[in-house]
């Protein structure tokens, strides 16, 4: 009998409002980065590492990559709320705020782990501190990648059981 | 009148020293193309640029391919 009623209910699927909150994530973090540490803060540009900020040109060629760094996350956001719409618009997703800022937590902890390694450690293109070159703070920048990832699976798993 | 144009006249003098950009017609703003040039030759530029959202796109189309919970 139970597993009968169980059957026929609707199935849930929050996985389409997790995704749209991962890519809002990643594009929202990739903006912190680009706004807080490349443009307020100024510790660091796309290739300071390979091209240090310290003539015009330089400064030039470091603009144009960080404004196509900032054309992507602009457009990973524009996917994200595409996918966030998209998702609201689907009776089986259950329509959570909780579950949508886990997500997006987790998102930019995404973002800080996998452009931390690719571009921190694998490629060296740029270090958060760059006057420090390769220091603790990439490391820690790293580290933010598990626990904004963990901060956002606490608080989402709460809205899907 | 006189003062405004003055300054208006040495405000675009002085513009002439900053058109380092990459589409400026300057001898700067060759350098900078050249640099990009050598920037997207090299493909490490670009890969630091590109290569997080690919792997952060494929992460996410996984998650949103996944299983489906049944709801009890």
């Amino acid at each position: 009998m139970t597993s009968i009623d169980t059957d026929l209910r609707p199935e849930s699927n929050p996985r389409p409002l997790v995704a749209a909150g991962l890519t809002l994530g990643v594009g929202l973090g990739g903006f912190v980065d680009g706004i807080v540490f490349h443009q307020i803060l100024q510790l660091h540009n796309m290739l300071s590492a390979k091209r240090p900020p310290t003539s015009v040109a330089n400064l030039e060629i470091n603009m144009t990559w960080d404004g196509l760094f900032h054309a992507f996350t602009w457009l990973t956001t524009a996917v994200g709320i595409a996918l966030l719409f998209r998702a609201g618009r689907r009776p089986e997703v259950p329509w959570s705020g909780r579950l949508l800022v886990g997500a997006m937590l987790a998102g930019w902890g995404l973002f800080n782990g996998v452009e931390g390694l690719i571009d921190h450690h694998l490629l060296g293109v740029h270090h958060v501190i760059e006057r420090l070159g390769p220091s603790v703070w990439d490391w820690l920048f790293l580290a933010s990648a598990p626990a904004l990832v963990g901060a956002g699976w606490l608080i989402g798993r709460r809205s899907v059981r | 009148m006189k003062t405004r144009l003055s300054v208006t006249i040495a405000l675009l003098a002085l513009a002439g020293t900053a058109s380092a950009c990459p589409v400026c017609d300057s001898e700067r703003g060759a350098e900078v193309r050249a640099g990009l040039r050598e920037d997207v030759g090299s493909v490490v530029a670009v890969a630091a640029v590109g290569l997080p959202f690919v792997v952060v796109a494929g992460v996410v189309a996984a998650v949103h391919a996944g299983p489906v919970r049944r709801k009890r």
